[in-house]
Order: structure tokens, then C-alpha cells, then sequence
């Protein structure tokens, strides 16, 4: 097991680092509105060329690509990630702000989502090819298709109109779940049930193909046969086997969530990280779109690991590979 | 493009286009005043359409008075007597734009106008700049004029920098400080220091060249200014007066540099604390409590002013929804929408108050006259200008852009400058301004002839930026191209400013783009409009045009101290723009409803960024008022 | 004569006999409808889909300015106004509800949501195909060099593909634009690399599960070359999830593509993401074309599942892809 693990973790080490590589080579490669902005807002235009050479020079951007990209290595190592290009501020102080926010969007989703999946993915399984079935597989394939965004845009109007109710404005009213939870909740609700209803679908069907799965094997037909209650069998035995592949699914996706529901925050006003990730790259300020990359990918990196290594402990089969 | 078959085809598409329907005909659901098309087809409101939106086309009575339709533009009453204190009152605003610098006097970016008059005060202010009516701020009385060049200015006794513990952390030198003459001695200059690094940001450089001198002649701790100007110059007043005529203090300036381009340096005299500025979110003011003129208004019922603990601006969510969400549950006091054709549903349905004013903000494009070594002049032929200012329909991109009846036509001075600008019935008379099915035709007519005979079809591809904030503009750039294709068969490229306005900005300073569509900020006076744009030496001057007759004309209309004479000469310049120069194109301009909920008082519309130092102190919020149930404090 | 006669007669008897009968190929699709109907439903609408792109237009495919609107009615940028004789004055048709003029109404630039909704198919096909193939392209051969070089350079370059799933594509396909120009040609280049790691990996192991097989240890026995047994024994074995997984990529890309205009970070032109967010700034006044774009983008992404769905079950059933 020890081996497996370590086996696991040092493969994604290198991952990272590459993944933050090939954000450095792209940050370093772009047209630089940031050096021209900043420039730009420091003279008019006859002296624009020096005062860019400047700014390049401030930001130390006229240093060679192998030692930026080292100095960049040795300041994450101190936990540094660089001061943002347009606020000046560090690149951590705005990421604590906003990683909490895309964090618990992300578990909201997962918690949406996973009830939902498991209920209607076991009704779907115990009463295979009846109209129920048809129903909830006919959902299932709906909700993988539509845009969750497409979703939360019915969802407003539908609360708007049906019961005229508005979350509280986000912009800059956000509450932090453990200073004002309901207002937070009222906030992430929205949010939270459209991201859900879209991931329920893809879960939903997993669960359901893996619980006909397990349904078939023989060792079901035992408990059958031994005159088990449906309901025993189906919790005591089949749901740990088939939710093991669906724990696996959930843990990918709240790597993928919680890096930035973006389409979702966005519509909704959260101050989370995709967003900011997003208006940090239109405004080319590089450190931070670094930094928060390098988290994002950390992030999906080690939830894949952690779900690797639970599905290795809970599946011995797949350790002995 | 095979010369017989042209012009045929272009014809025949024009018309089939048109879509010919009349009468009643499904026109969406909400669609109130037909009558507004820009000037002259005014009237009042036609009936409203039902719930299933079937309102016959009509319009109102001809001939009505083309302001109708508009808001009216006068001299307001009184300000109404504070019916309680305290509170926050919290609107939707662009004023949260995110920023080309924080220094009052280098900015271009007219949202930020607002915050600044909040924290800044001027020598002279405007009162109401419909009837150009100016009173002092800084100024103990209205400046003493012995002659035509000479200016002497006393200032109040009890003027105080802001003083709170966190500016006297920063800079213990200024918090709570006295202004001096100096300071203003100062603001001013360093505007025309031609050695600063930021010369070229002094955007009213040129309104502040026509000083002579500024002498202290009781010592700069005193409170006495004497200004003299080169030459006899009308709008001096109004200078002193103007939407960024801050004075801020020398200390704060950062040496090196120039400028005061950081949040914690906005530290000023006016009647609000700046508390926060975050880009694309919100702008929250405080309360100053020693504002200098807190008490200038108690005979009419507001003392110890402002009223308000503070003021917050946030930026307005992504769609109509979210912000109709918003305001029904109170968490803004007031808003305008995207779609202004909510606004008076809205206000009906809850009883909330329906405001309009027209802006002096407009919608233009700006042209590079010759060629300059970023970027070639697309259009260097007069007729070619002309063929694209009679080609669009400006109507049609009005209604595009707001909305049909909340939109203005634009010629170079905005029509919400009574004092300056064509009455509504002229301009609807000017080529390129008629919008009357016979005049569209025949204007159309005379540009494709216009285009053909300078060449036109054989132009290049020419480029035109277009701002990428607001929203309405980057969704009308397929419009443009599509009138200007349908119109005179030229392709024009649209290219969209994905940083909103940054590039555009940079564009108008290095000459390095060809034409430019933005949203330009509004003006009070004639020379801002015209003199900052078309002088050969201006800083706005982003075309390379150098008319020495242009010029003259404008020195004129600065000497000329008479207002109607001035007037005169001023409408003779825009004649001349429109017939000989048409390097800005001037379009439309935005007349936006906005709601407001009736606990709110004082609120006061007004045309032009900047405007956070008129009404904002005197705003109050009434706990018992019957619509603020609810409302979170 | 007569024993050749026989003898070619008792062929074609045996041959009726063995071979199985000709059946034309309408009825053999018939017959797959029928047996899947959800595959058959999902074939009409791609079948859809590319005609509306296609007849978009006539002459067919041919670019807007140079063609008359054949299906879609009018062209992408025709605006409607209401001209009143008495007054003069012209009105725009704006957020018009369906009528016979305009058949899913109009927009707040007055101009039919029906033509654009045609006209924006052209968008989505074209990325959704253009990313596939050169991901799918791409994919295979980094798949075969992966497989056959083995050993470190295999792991390397399976690391390489991991960092590149390390990124939200969201985020991945936002920097490549910023980066390079807001085009649809280099969106269509980003999605395809976002595509290439999961082609790559199933086709990989695909290749490694099918070298294993004994027939083709008895091909290389026998003295077939490497590139012989790639072509001619593991290819055939790798179209099936090729085909399967370029069905389920293009709703994917489509849905990308759909989510990064939506946000307005799109390149310039209809895109139903587009239609979508700007049809939320009047959704209520006029729903009309939040409802129709979001439809299409579902029905879109939902056709090309279910045709995935179907191709799975038809060649190859065991396939977890």
C-alpha cells in the first residue's frame, strides 16, 4: 500500500510543476496590455517606448526567461506567489478572499447533487425498464446536455416570477458562511442547485449502470435466495460496492467545481476565483493569473490523488495491479 | 464590383430591408412612446401596449414640441426640507469603472468624476448647468472682475482637509489641514507644467494656458487668489467652475511621478471620505463631518450637511433580472436597467418614482484626418466623411443602442445645453439629422453620390475600435458594419476593445488607431465641447487636424463676453464643423429613465459625470415613508 | 458445360445459404432505428443540425455576404422596422413575440432570432468537428508514440498529458484566446488540444490491451513489420472508441464553446453562447431568445450523447468509456 502511495504522489509532483510551467511560458508570451497599461498611465505618448522599458524593468521582466522563471520557482517554495501587476497587493492576500468562496460553491454543488443521484440512480436500478426508469434516464441524459448556465437563467426567472424572490445582491454584500450563514446560503442557493442539477445527471447515471452492475453478480442472488429484504440487500451490499466509482466521480468533480464554477459565479456575482481568475487574464496581470492557476491545478492535481488512494484503499483490487 | 449591376443591387437591397409594415404589427410587449425618434417627431407617450404588447404604430401629434418627450430642463425649486438623518443610500452606477489613474486631474474616465466631486472641492461650482447658472464653493463670493483680464478670488476661512485616523497615519501634513490659496495656485499650474512627466494627461491644459498669472498678493497662507489671463477670455468662470477643476493638496503629490494615483491620496476637501474603491464592484463614500459648507443650505431645511452617513455605487449586476431583483427587494435605492422599458413597469408596479434626464454624454466616432505614423487616415476626403455621416441612420443605431424612446440625436454640442446648442427644430432640419422617410432617402442618395465621386469603392478596409464597455456599443459594432455595408457598399471592420476603454484612450494619445466608436463623457461648456477637440494644439485633438480658420473661430468665441453674441458664434462653428470638418461624428445620445424609490429625497438628475458634490449631501431617507418597509438598513 | 452450370448453380445456392441476405440499406437503418430509439431520434437532429448549417444559405455553405438566406429566412444582421406613413417616423421591431414574420420573434436589435439561431449552427459544427478532428488526429498519434516507445519517454509524455488536464477548460480555453486572438480558428485549435488527452488516453490503452493479444504476438512470430501490425491489426481495433469518443467530444466542445461566449469572451460572430447571454438582458420582457438559444445548445449536445450513447451499444457494448 505504502508503495502504491508513494508511487501515486510522486507522479503528480511533476504535473504541477508542469501545468505551472506552461502557464509561465504563456504569461511570457502574450501581448502585454499590462506593461502597456500601467506604461501608458505613467506619460503621454512620446516617451510611451521608455516608460514601457521602465515598467518591464520595475517588474523585472527584462531579466532573462531561465532566471525569472527560477526566482518565480524559489518564491513559491518561501510561499510567495508575487504581488499582482495592477493592485500591487500580494497575490495570496486576494486568493484567501476568494477561495472560499469557490470552495463552498463547489461542495454545495456536490451536496446538491449527490442526494439527488442517489435516490433516483437506486429507484432507476431496482425498477430497471419501468416507466419510472424511463423517466429519470430520460432526465439523466437531459441534464448532461443542457448548460448549467442555461439552468440557472430558468431558475432566476422561474423564483422571480413564481415567488418574486431575489437573492441578496452579491457584488459586494457577500457574506462569508461563518459570519452570516443564511445570508450566504441565500446567496449560494441559486448557484449551488443549478450546478447541482447539471452534475446530479452524469452521477445519477453512473450510480445506475454500476448498480445493474453489482444487481447481476452472484452474490446478490444469495441474499436473494436466502430470503433478504430487498431494502437489506441494497444497502448492506450493493450500494457500498456500486458507490465506490461514484465517490470516485464526485471527488473529480469537486476538483473541477471548486477550481471555478465560472460561468456560474459570474452569472451570480460571486467573488470566487474563476472569476477573478478571468479579469485577471484579460487585464494581462500575469502573477495572479500564475498563482491562481497554480492553486486550481493543485487543487484538481490532489483531489485526483486523494480519490486515486481512497478508490486504492476502498477497491483492493486496484492496488495489486 | 462591376459598376452597373453596384448600384442596382444596393438599391434594391435597401429598400427590400426596409421590410415595409404598417400599422399594427406585433411590436414587442412594453413598447410605450412611439413617438420619441430623436427631435421633432416628438409627442406625448402613446397609450401604452396591453399585457400581450399589440400597441398600434402610432406616434404623437405633429409638430409637438420636440421636449416634450424629454425631460424638463430648467431651473429646479427648492431642495426639500431633511425629513430624517443617517443611512446609506445605495444605487447602481458604472462608477466602479476600473481606472486609467486615480489623479483627479489626469483622469479621462468620467465615471470617476463622481467620486472624485465627492472628495474634492472647486473654486466655483455649477448649480444647474441647464440655465449655466454658477456659485461658489471654495470661493467666498463670486470673483471680482476690475477689468476684462483680471480675476481676484477670496476664499472661505474654515476649509479643512479631511482629517480621519487613518489619513493622518498616511499623511500627518495634510489631515485636517487648511487650504490655502497656494493650493490652488498649485492645482492649476500643474496643469501647464510642460516638464512633468504627465504633460501630455492635462486634459484642460488648454483651458488653463489662457492664464497670464496667478499671483498671491497676501502670501500663500492667505486666502486671496488674482488671476490674470493672457487675453480677454470668456469662460474663465467656467473653468473655475468645471466638472475636474479640483483643488487638491500639493503635499500629497508624489514628487517623481506627478500624479496621485492611489486610492489612499484621494484625500480632499469636499463634503464625502472616499472608504473604498473597488474596481467593478463598488465605490462607498462617508460622511465628512466638517465639510466647510454643511451648513449652507439651513434656510432651507438641511443643516449639518450631508444628511447621509454615506453613499454607496455598485456596479450593476449582469441583466435586468438581478437588478430588477434588487431594487424591488430595496437593496439599491435607485437604477437604471439595460432594457429601459422596465423602468416604468417597475415604477408602476410599486409605486416607485420614474426619473429621466437627458445626458451630455454621447455616443461619437472619432477619425484620424491624416495620416499619422501609428495608423493611417481612413477617410482623408471630405466627401467620404460627409458620405458616412449621411449614410448612418441615426435613428436606427438610437434605437438599437437604448431603446426605442429613450435616446436623443447628437450634433457637436449637446442638445441638453439649451444655452449652446441647435434648437431641436433646426438640427432635424440639418442633412444627416433628417429622419423623415423622404429626407432618409434622399440624404442616402447624396451619400452614395458623395462616396462614388471621392473614390470610395476603392478605399481599403479601414479599421474602426469600438469601446468595449458599455455593453450596448460592442453589441451594435455588426450593426455598424452591416449600415455602412448596406449604405454604400464599403466594408468597414469593427475590432472590439476587449479592455473596454483602455485601448481606446491610448488610441486617441498615440494617433494609433484609425476611427474610434465610444461613449465620450459630456461637456458644460462650448469650449470643452469644440476648443478641447478641434484646436490644433489641444490635447484632445486625436485626429491631426490643424484648420487655422477653425481655430480663429474658436479664439473668438473665447473673448466674446457677450452670451448671445457668443452664442451666435458658437452655432456658427458648428455649422462650419458639420460643412467642412466631420472628423468627430456625433450620433446619439442616451435619455435614460431610471427608478427611484420615493423614501429617497432630494435625489437631483443631472446631465454630466461629476455630479456627486450637488445632490449627494442633500440626499435623505425617509424611515417613515411608507415604501421603506422592508428596505435593510 | 452442364458440370460447370451445376456447378456455378450449387455455388449460388450455397451462397444464399451461407451469406445473409442483401437487405437494402434503408431498411438496415430502419431496423437499427427501431432497435434504438434514442439513437435514431439523436441521428434526426444532427441530421438537423447540418442541414440547417448547410441550407443556412443558398447556394449552400456558401458565407452570408454572398448568398441569399435560403432556411434561415433572413440574413444574421437584417433589422425590422415598423414605418408609420402618417408620422414618418420608423420603429424598431424589437423583442417581437413569434409570429409568421418571424417565427421564435425578435431581439432587442429588432432582428429575427429564427435566422440567427440557423446562422449560429454554423458555429458550433464547425468547432465542434474542426476541434475533434485535429484533437482526435493529434490524439492517435501521440496515443501510438506514447504506446510504442515505452518505458520513460511513454510516462513522460502521459505527464504531460495529465498537465494538461490539470486545467479547468474553461480557464485553459481562455488563456489560449487571450493569448493568441480572440479567433474561431485558434478556439478551435484550443479545444482540440483540450480534446487530445482524452483521446490519447483511451486510445493508448486500447493499443496496449490489443498488442497484448496472442494473434498478434503470432503476427510478429510470423515476421509482420511494426507499422504492418499497426495498420492492419491495431487501427481497425481503435476506430470504434475513436468514433464513440468523437460522438461525445463534439457535445462537449460544442458545450465549451457555448460557455466561453456566453461569458462574451467569445470570438466575434453568432454563437448560440452569445444569443443566450444577451437574450438574459430582456428575458423578461421576451424570453423568446434565451429559450430558443438555450434549446438549441441542449438539443445539440444532447444529440451528439445520445449518438454516442447509441454507437457505444451497437459496437461495442463492454466499452467503459
Amino acid at each position: 500500500m505504502t508503495a502504491y502511495v508513494i508511487q501515486r504522489v510522486a507522479l503528480t509532483l511533476p504535473v504541477i510543476l508542469l501545468a505551472v510551467t506552461l502557464v509561465f511560458l504563456a504569461g511570457h508570451a502574450v501581448p502585454d496590455y499590462a506593461v502597456r497599461s500601467i506604461a501608458s498611465g505613467l506619460t503621454g505618448s512620446e516617451n510611451l517606448e521608455l516608460a514601457k522599458q521602465q515598467v518591464r524593468h520595475d517588474l523585472g521582466l527584462d531579466k532573462p526567461l531561465w532566471t525569472q522563471y527560477g526566482q518565480y520557482l524559489g518564491g513559491l517554495f518561501k510561499g510567495d506567489l508575487g504581488d499582482s501587476y495592477i493592485t500591487k497587493q500580494p497575490v495570496l492576500k486576494e486568493l484567501k478572499t476568494r477561495m472560499p468562496v469557490s470552495v463552498e460553491l463547489g461542495l454545495l454543488t456536490v451536496l446538491v447533487a449527490f442526494p439527488l443521484a442517489v435516490v433516483f440512480g437506486v429507484l432507476s436500478a431496482i425498477r430497471q425498464d419501468t416507466w419510472l426508469d424511463y423517466i429519470v434516464r430520460f432526465l439523466s441524459v437531459l441534464g448532461l446536455a443542457i448548460p448549467s448556465f442555461f439552468l440557472g437563467v430558468i431558475l432566476l426567472i422561474v423564483v422571480f416570477k413564481g415567488f418574486n424572490w431575489a437573492p441578496p445582491l452579491t457584488t459586494t454584500a457577500y457574506r462569508n458562511l461563518w459570519v452570516d450563514p443564511v445570508q450566504n446560503l441565500k446567496q449560494m442557493a441559486l448557484p449551488a442547485i443549478a450546478g447541482g442539477l447539471a452534475l446530479s445527471a452524469g452521477m445519477m447515471r453512473l450510480l445506475r449502470s454500476q448498480l445493474l452492475e453489482v444487481l447481476r453478480q452472484d452474490f446478490v442472488r444469495t441474499a436473494w435466495a436466502k430470503g433478504l429484504r430487498e431494502r437489506t440487500i441494497i444497502f448492506r451490499h450493493i450500494l457500498k460496492n456500486a458507490l465506490i466509482p461514484v465517490f470516485t466521480f464526485a471527488g473529480l468533480e469537486v476538483g473541477i467545481l471548486f477550481s471555478g464554477e465560472i460561468v456560474l459565479e459570474w452569472m451570480f456575482s460571486l467573488p470566487g476565483m474563476g472569476v477573478y481568475t478571468v479579469m485577471s487574464m484579460k487585464q494581462s496581470d500575469f502573477p495572479t493569473v500564475q498563482g491562481f492557476v497554480l492553486v486550481i491545478a493543485t487543487a484538481l492535481v490532489a483531489t485526483n490523488l486523494l480519490v486515486d488512494l481512497t478508490y486504492g484503499w476502498l477497491d483492493p483490487r486496484v492496488r495489486y495491479q | 464590383m462591376d459598376e452597373p449591376g453596384y448600384w442596382k443591387r444596393l438599391a434594391r437591397r435597401r429598400l427590400t430591408r426596409r421590410r415595409l409594415l404598417t400599422g399594427a404589427a406585433g411590436v414587442g410587449a412594453g413598447l410605450a412612446a412611439v413617438s420619441i425618434v430623436g427631435c421633432g417627431g416628438g409627442g406625448e407617450n402613446a397609450p401604452a401596449g396591453t399585457a400581450t404588447g399589440t400597441p398600434s404604430a402610432t406616434a404623437g401629434p405633429e409638430g409637438a414640441d420636440p421636449f416634450a418627450t424629454l425631460p424638463a430642463m430648467g431651473p429646479r425649486g427648492p431642495w426639500q426640507p431633511a425629513k430624517a438623518r443617517g443611512g446609506t443610500a445605495r444605487w447602481f452606477g458604472y462608477d466602479a469603472l476600473p481606472l486609467d489613474t486615480f489623479d483627479p486631474h489626469q483622469t479621462q474616465f468620467g465615471p470617476i468624476y463622481g467620486m472624485h466631486s465627492a472628495v474634492f472641492s472647486k473654486v466655483l461650482m455649477y448649480d444647474d448647468i441647464y440655465d449655466n447658472r454658477v456659485v461658489t464653493d471654495l470661493a467666498e463670493t463670486m470673483p471680482e472682475t476690475p477689468d476684462k483680464l483680471t480675476y481676484v478670488i477670496k476664499l472661505r476661512h474654515n476649509v479643512r482637509f479631511h482629517d480621519t485616523e487613518q489619513i493622518r497615519k498616511n499623511f500627518p501634513n495634510t489631515a485636517g489641514r487648511t487650504l490655502t490659496a497656494e493650493d490652488v495656485k498649485y492645482s492649476i499650474e500643474r496643469q501647464i507644467n510642460k516638464a512633468s512627466p504627465k504633460a501630455a494627461l492635462y486634459y484642460r491644459a488648454s483651458q488653463w494656458e489662457t492664464l497670464d498669472k496667478i499671483e498671491l498678493p497676501d502670501g500663500p497662507d492667505a486666502l486671496t487668489l488674482r488671476i490674470t489671463t493672457k487675453r480677454p477670455t470668456a469662460p474663465l468662470i467656467h473653468y473655475l467652475a468645471d466638472t475636474n477643476a479640483f483643488i487638491i493638496a500639493k503635499e500629497l503629490v508624489d514628487a517623481e511621478s506627478d500624479d496621485i494615483n492611489s486610492q489612499d491620496k484621494m484625500v480632499g476637501t469636499g463634503p464625502f471620505l472616499l472608504g473604498k474603491f473597488v474596481g467593478l464592484q463598488v465605490v462607498r463614500m462617508a460622511r465628512n463631518p466638517d465639510w466647510f459648507a454643511k451648513d449652507d443650505l439651513v434656510d432651507q431645511g438641511l443643516s449639518n450637511r450631508p444628511i447621509l452617513d454615506g453613499l454607496e455605487a455598485l456596479w450593476p449586476p449582469a441583466d435586468d433580472t438581478s437588478t430588477e431583483a434588487a431594487f424591488r427587494s430595496k437593496q439599491v435605492d435607485f437604477s437604471g436597467f439595460v432594457d429601459s422599458d422596465n423602468v416604468a413597469r417597475i415604477a408602476g408596479e410599486v409605486g416607485a418614482e420614474n426619473d429621466r434626464a437627458i445626458t451630455a454624454g454621447w455616443v461619437n466616432t472619432r477619425m484620424l484626418l491624416t495620416d499619422s505614423d501609428r495608423a493611417k487616415a481612413p477617410f482623408p476626403d471630405l466627401r467620404q466623411r460627409k458620405a458616412l455621416h449621411l449614410a448612418i441612420d441615426r435613428s436606427r443605431m438610437g434605437q438599437q443602442m437604448f431603446g426605442t424612446g429613450y435616446f436623443v440625436l447628437c450634433p457637436p454640442i449637446s442638445l441638453a445645453l439649451k444655452q449652446w446648442a441647435y434648437t431641436p427644430e433646426d438640427l432635424v432640419k440639418k442633412p444627416g439629422y433628417r429622419f423623415g422617410r423622404q429626407e432618409r432617402e434622399e440624404d442616402l442618395l447624396e451619400a452614395k453620390r458623395l462616396w462614388e465621386a471621392a473614390g470610395g469603392p476603392g478605399l481599403p478596409q479601414a479599421e474602426i475600435v469600438v469601446a468595449g464597455i458599455p455593453d450596448y456599443l460592442k453589441n451594435f459594432a455588426p450593426q455598424l458594419e452591416r449600415a455602412v455595408q448596406e449604405t454604400l457598399g464599403y466594408n468597414i471592420k469593427t475590432r472590439i476593445d476587449p479592455t473596454g476603454y483602455t485601448e481606446l484612450a491610448q488610441c486617441a494619445l498615440q494617433k494609433s488607431c484609425q476611427a474610434g466608436l465610444n461613449y465620450d463623457n459630456g461637456w458644460i461648456d462650448p469650449d470643452d465641447w469644440l476648443y478641447a477637440y478641434f484646436y490644433s494644439t489641444a490635447p484632445k485633438n486625436s485626429f491631426n487636424l490643424a484648420d487655422p480658420t477653425l481655430d480663429r473661430m474658436l479664439d473668438d468665441q473665447r473673448a466674446e463676453f457677450d452670451i448671445n453674441k457668443r452664442r451666435e458664434l458658437v452655432l456658427g462653428i458648428q455649422d462650419y464643423l458639420l460643412e467642412n470638418v466631420l472628423v468627430r461624428l456625433d450620433w446619439v445620445a442616451p435619455s435614460q429613465p431610471s427608478v427611484r424609490w420615493p423614501y429617497l429625497g432630494n435625489r437631483r438628475m443631472t446631465p454630466w459625470f461629476g455630479d456627486w458634490y450637488l445632490y449627494p449631501p442633500n440626499l435623505w431617507i425617509d424611515t417613515a415613508h411608507p415604501t421603506f418597509q422592508g428596505r435593510r438598513v | 458445360m452442364a458440370s460447370s452450370g451445376a456447378a456455378e448453380s450449387r455455388a449460388l445456392v450455397l451462397e444464399r445459404e451461407l451469406l445473409p441476405p442483401r437487405i437494402s440499406p434503408w431498411r438496415l437503418a430502419l431496423r437499427m432505428g427501431l432497435r434504438k430509439p434514442l439513437g435514431a431520434f439523436s441521428a434526426v437532429i444532427i441530421v438537423a443540425l447540418f442541414g440547417a448549417a448547410i441550407f443556412a444559405s443558398w447556394p449552400p455553405l456558401v458565407s452570408m455576404n454572398d448568398a441569399q438566406p435560403f432556411l434561415a429566412r433572413y440574413e444574421a444582421e437584417d433589422s425590422f422596422w415598423v414605418y408609420n406613413e402618417a408620422t414618418g417616423i420608423e420603429t424598431a421591431l424589437s423583442k417581437a413575440p413569434p409570429s409568421t414574420a418571424h417565427w421564435f420573434g425578435t431581439d432587442d436589435q429588432a432582428r429575427d432570432t429564427w435566422s440567427r439561431i440557423i446562422w449560429g449552427s454554423r458555429r458550433s459544427l464547425r468547432v465542434g468537428l474542426g476541434a475533434l478532428a485535429l484533437g482526435t488526429i493529434v490524439g492517435v498519434i501521440i496515443a501510438f508514440l506514447s504506446a510504442y516507445s515505452r518505458g520513460l519517454a511513454d510516462l513522460i509524455i502521459q505527464r504531460i498529458m495529465d498537465a494538461f488536464q490539470a486545467f479547468p477548460p474553461i480557464l485553459f480555453l481562455i488563456l489560449m484566446v487571450t493569448i493568441t486572438a480572440p479567433t474561431e480558428n485558434w478556439l478551435t485549435v484550443a479545444l482540440a488540444i483540450i480534446s487530445v488527452p482524452s483521446v490519447s488516453r483511451i486510445v493508448r490503452s486500447v493499443i496496449i490491451t490489443t498488442r497484448e493479444m496472442p494473434y498478434i504476438e503470432a503476427a510478429r512470430a510470423i515476421g509482420a513489420s511494426a507499422p504492418r501490425i499497426m495498420v492492419r491489426h491495431i487501427l481497425p481495433n481503435v476506430t470504434a472508441p475513436i468514433i464513440i469518443i468523437f460522438s461525445i467530444g463534439v457535445g462537449v466542445v460544442i458545450l465549451a464553446e457555448a460557455s466561453l461566449s456566453f461569458l462574451g469572451l467569445g470570438p466575434p460572430g453568432i454563437s448560440w453562447g452569445e444569443m443566450l447571454n444577451q437574450g438574459r438582458l430582456f428575458v423578461l420582457t421576451s424570453p423568446w431568445q434565451s429559450i430558443f438559444s438555450g434549446l438549441a445548445i441542449t438539443l445539440a449536445v444532447l444529440a451528439f450523447n445520445l449518438a454516442g450513447d447509441a454507437l457505444r451499444d451497437i459496437l461495442d457494448p463492454r466499452l467503459r468509456i
